[in-house]
């Protein structure tokens, strides 16, 4: 008895000589910074992600690890979000859609501003309208006279259900009172796929992801979601020419979860700005076609993010999708 | 004993899928034109309420199972068995607490104790050299996160590299 | 030929040094993540992502394929000595693998593993370099309807995993699918049975799930003799496959090899899919059914092949399409990016070089596996000579370390407590875990391509007839359930005009005529 318990001792004793007590973080980061992107693999989206994440090392000393969490539009990776300790160590790339869009449209759970740390915007993704090249639909206004002759029979596919580009394609229809079905997908990636096999008849995916289809001459481009024209395809009209005043600009940016140190977020604005900056991931970027010009970080994202919240639910209100 | 266990399973996987199905309903099943959120749920629940049903009727109507001839187990066995439950679930308590070294040390014994409770102090032993290498290994050289708890033996180690 | 001339090129590249080391390396990384669960090779190759920064674009391809193809080969390991699953699809050869092991014959098991896997992924090379085009084209017909029925189709196969009653396998699968539900919804954001618990947003854990119904239910059964414990025979059989072995083999490799080739394409849950249906094919067709469940090695070499060759044809949607089936394929997609390639419809244009070397380097992949593994068997096999009284701690310290690491969360862990308590009723009830886990695993897929399914029909669930792949797997999925009743009704009937089996162990799979 005596002996089986002194040596249960000494080894307690042992271990318990060897502790260190934890220290305060000293500099931060200490381990890999979790980046989660709210789409499946594969897409503009994914990807722009990753690359910030790979080249992200050097200047923040610690790994970038980038981590699917798809759902609905981007809900699910942001929910995860707002619950996250904010200690620097969950990040999320996070777009327009789930932040300035969705909330007027349904009901969130989380409070898009509020609930989060703005870190820095890193690209501006153009939404297009495509069709297979082989596809008999040569215009928007082919697509629209179809689905008035055929009510809910054309199918429209984008990264998620409630994304620019689903909206943007239900605002016009609602603009010319035809009905076109929706088909729910968790990324652009899969929903190209649908389109490139037949299955869906229209992607509302960003040029992003549309790119490498279209320079294959699978993809038709009918129109593009934005201001002006994108320089990429100057032939291609933008849906305001055609008549139809929506422009659902994509912003993506990096989220944290609220109430993060200020020290934090500085040395992580710094490390993306000089990753965003860099000439290889502008070369990236105009190739990909998110390029933007000034990307807009900390306080300045915020203000911004606010009055575009504002703005799109304004936009929705005119469009009658929301009350 | 085996009777018993079967009942308890049969009411275990009914009782989960009623449950499952009012959740599900309250989740907006949806129509088949627009399936909501509950749909899928709804269905899967309502399949295993009727194949739960039909083995507990099959049960209850005391149609022989072919396996009711195979010795059982007594009380006599389960000792171990719940032992080793018990031993997991306070290591699951004191795993963020004391952190994985201790933790997990702990609980080599228990397993070890568990088995053969005749001889302590190779035991210690043994669960000393599996902790320290396993700590080791996931730790220093994969780089798993493990709780440290209120012992920091990792940040410990890597000040002596 | 043309494509001969390409694979020439592309050995060209492979061959060289530097592309045979980053190989090396790649494919023993893939193993060991394969060996351990939890660590999954996307895990590894987000660590290891920024180191191929500084490599030449073609070798760190090279390297994350091999991570890739390579946890094929190390999931079959530790499914076979102690049934837990590695990888999902390695989780049908702890059905056979591991009686194997346990009558001593862990070193065939291990072997014909090796081999079959080898030789599936070879053929499954060659099969990518001769028909990666046509192949993707075909992958794409396949839409929500078509996923939708292959799903139903795989669930239903899961009956033929069945040993024992046929209503709890299917209620098992049930189970599972349920389970799969659990989580935030992907197309609504809605929280579906969290309970107000966080953790539970993300569903419940394939890992946790496996580890207990696999690992800890099988410990805690194990318990309950009450003398030592003797998990395996001590007399070990040979430590590579017999004559008679490879005789029994042959046809389900090459079986298992065609059937992983064309499922390895779709998207998802290509692999795992791959093997269970290659497992139950071997069932079927087998002379021999009441051997499958006691350690048949077709039930070993026809998944093992499965699994190795859609690892294979994985690749052609990225390769081809530039769409990355998993997130494993994903990050090797965002490699390539780095190095300013774009994979896709014109990769082969723009950088043959890529596009040949990577496909010639899975050839010589699969060589160094092969070499790797086969003498390590020797030291595996040793495993079983452990006593149980250091083994069993070791498997728990093993289930829970890969657990935990998954997500850095004891929740998870409790999750694996809870199953390893549900999985201990599970086995005393004759309920099987294979079918539950399996459900699990193909259920978010299931659901979501028939939501899509449904509003692109406007409701009409004539849709996933009136489309002629759909139409095929519905029917073949009819045919297997009625087959499996009438089969089980027949053993029934059997059973009682012979008599009780004493063993209780019944006299046979549904289906065998």
């Amino acid at each position: 008895m005596k002996t089986r318990q002194t040596i249960l001792l000494i080894a307690c004793a042992i271990l318990l000589g060897l502790n260190v007590s934890m220290a305060a973080e000293p500099n931060y980061p200490t381990k890999p910074v979790e980046l989660s992107v709210g789409v499946e693999p594969g897409g503009g989206i994914d990807l722009s992600a990753r690359m910030i994440a790979e080249r992200i090392k050097p200047h923040l000393g610690q790994e970038m690890v980038v981590v699917n969490k798809p759902g609905a539009g981007g809900r699910v990776a942001l929910t995860f979000l707002s619950k996250a300790k904010p200690d620097g160590y969950s990040l999320t790339s996070v777009g327009d859609p789930a932040i300035v869009l969705i909330p007027h449209l349904e009901k969130v759970m989380y409070d898009p501003i509020d609930d989060f740390t703005s870190v820095i915007q890193y690209g501006s993704f153009n939404i297009g309208y495509s069709v297979l090249a082989d596809s008999p639909f040569q215009s928007i206004k082919d697509l629209i006279a179809f689905a008035r002759a055929n009510p809910e029979k054309l199918t429209v596919c984008s990264m998620a259900v409630d994304s620019p580009g689903s909206i943007g394609f239900q605002a016009m229809a609602l603009h010319e009172g035809v009905k076109v079905k929706i088909v729910p997908f968790s990324g652009s990636g899969p929903a190209i796929s649908a389109v490139l096999g037949g299955h869906v008849t229209v992607a509302g995916t960003s040029l992003s992801s549309q790119m490498p289809h279209i320079k294959a001459k699978k993809f038709r481009l009918l129109a593009v979601m934005g201001d002006e024209r994108d320089p990429a395809y100057p032939e291609t009209p933008t849906l305001k020419e055609l008549g139809y005043p929506i422009v659902l600009e994509s912003w993506y940016y990096i989220y944290g979860p609220k109430n993060m140190e200020k020290p934090v977020v500085k040395k992580l604005e710094e490390a993306f700005r000089k990753v965003i900056d860099s000439p290889e991931f502008t070369k990236f970027a105009q190739e990909r076609l998110f390029w933007v010009k000034r990307p807009v970080a900390g306080e300045d994202l915020r203000t911004a993010l606010v009055r575009r919240h504002k703005e799109h639910g304004e936009l929705l209100k005119k469009l009658g999708m929301i009350k | 004993m085996k009777r018993w266990m079967n009942r308890i399973s049969t009411l275990f996987l009914f009782g989960f899928s009623v449950f499952i199905l009012s959740l599900s309903l309250r989740l907006k099943v949806g129509s088949f034109k627009n399936p909501g959120a509950g749909f899928a749920p709804f269905l899967a629940s309502l399949l295993l309420l009727s194949l739960s049903g039909v083995i507990l009727v099959k049960d209850l109507l005391g149609v022989s199972e072919r396996d009711q001839k195979v010795p059982f187990v007594t009380l006599k066995n389960l000792i171990k068995p719940i032992n080793l439950m018990l031993a997991l679930i306070g290591y699951g308590l004191l795993f963020t607490v004391l952190g994985y070294v201790v933790a997990t040390f702990l609980l080599m014994l228990a397993m070890f104790i568990i088995y053969q409770p005749k001889r302590w102090g190779p035991h210690v032993i043994t669960a000393f050299i599996i902790v320290g290498v396993s700590f080791l290994i996931f730790d220093v050289w994969l780089r798993v996160p493990l709780p440290k708890g209120i012992f920091d033996f990792s940040s410990f180690i890597r000040s002596w590299w | 030929m043309d494509v001969l001339n390409s694979a020439l090129y592309g050995f060209q590249i492979s061959l060289q040094p530097i592309n045979l080391l980053y190989c090396l390396i790649g494919v023993i990384l893939g193993t060991l993540t394969g060996v351990l669960p939890g660590l999954g090779p996307s895990g590894t190759i987000a660590i290891l992502l920024p180191i191929t920064f500084h490599a030449p674009a073609v070798s760190s391809v090279i390297m994350l394929a091999g991570i890739f193809y390579g946890a094929q080969y190390g999931g079959s390991i530790t499914s076979i000595l102690v049934s837990i699953p590695g990888e999902p699809s390695s989780i049908v050869t702890c059905i056979d693998g591991h009686q194997m092991a346990r009558h001593g014959r862990a070193g065939p098991a291990l072997g014909i593993s090796a081999f079959g896997s080898f030789i599936a992924g070879t053929i499954g090379v060659i099969g990518l370099m001769l028909v990666a085009s046509p192949l993707a084209t075909m992958a794409l017909k396949f839409g929500p309807p078509e996923y939708f029925s292959l799903m139903i189709l795989g669930l239903i196969i899961l009956i033929y995993l069945t040993q024992k009653s046929l209503i709890k396998a299917i209620s098992m699968g049930a189970f599972g699918l349920i389970l799969s539900f659990f989580g935030m919804d992907i197309v609504s954001a809605q929280p579906r049975f969290a309970f107000g618990v966080d953790e539970l947003l993300d569903g419940v854990g394939i890992v946790p799930i496996a580890m207990g119904l696999f690992g800890v239910a099988e410990t805690l059964v194990n318990l309950e003799q009450t003398e030592e414990v003797k998990l395996f025979e001590t007399q070990i059989k040979g430590l590579l496959p017999s004559r008679k072995d490879w005789a029994d083999s042959f046809w389900p490799l090459i079986r298992g090899t065609v059937i992983g080739f064309f499922l390895g394409i779709l998207p998802g849950g290509g692999a795992i899919l791959a093997s269970f249906v290659s497992y139950a094919v071997e069932k079927k067709v087998t002379k021999h059914p009441e051997k499958f469940g006691k350690g048949a090695i077709e039930g070993v070499a026809g998944p093992e092949s499965a699994n190795n060759a859609a690892s294979s044809t994985g690749f052609i949607p990225l390769l081809t399409l530039g769409i990355p089936a998993n997130v494993v394929l994903a990050m090797l997609f965002a490699g390539l990016l780095i190095h300013n390639i774009t994979p896709g419809p014109l990769l082969l244009k723009e950088h043959p070089d890529v596009f040949w070397g990577v496909i010639t380097s899975m050839y010589t992949g699969n060589i160094l596996l092969l070499l790797l593994n086969l003498p390590l068997i020797g030291m595996w096999v040793q495993i079983t000579k452990l006593p149980y009284r250091l083994l069993f701690p070791l498997i728990i310290l093993f289930c829970v370390v890969g657990v935990y690491s998954i997500k850095n969360t004891v929740f998870d862990v409790w999750i694996m407590l809870i199953f390893g308590a549900i999985g201990y009723f599970m086995k005393k009830c004759d309920y099987e875990p294979a079918p539950l886990t399996l459900a699990y695993v193909l259920g978010p897929m299931l659901e979501q391509s028939l939501r899509q399914s449904l509003i692109m029909s406007n409701g009409t669930a004539s849709i996933f007839l009136v489309r002629p792949i759909s139409l095929i797997a519905l029917v073949v999925a009819a045919f297997l359930l009625v087959t499996a009743f009438t089969g089980f009704a027949k053993q029934k009937r059997l059973q009682v005009v012979e008599g009780e089996d004493p063993l209780g162990q019944g006299m046979g799979p549904p289906g065998s005529e």
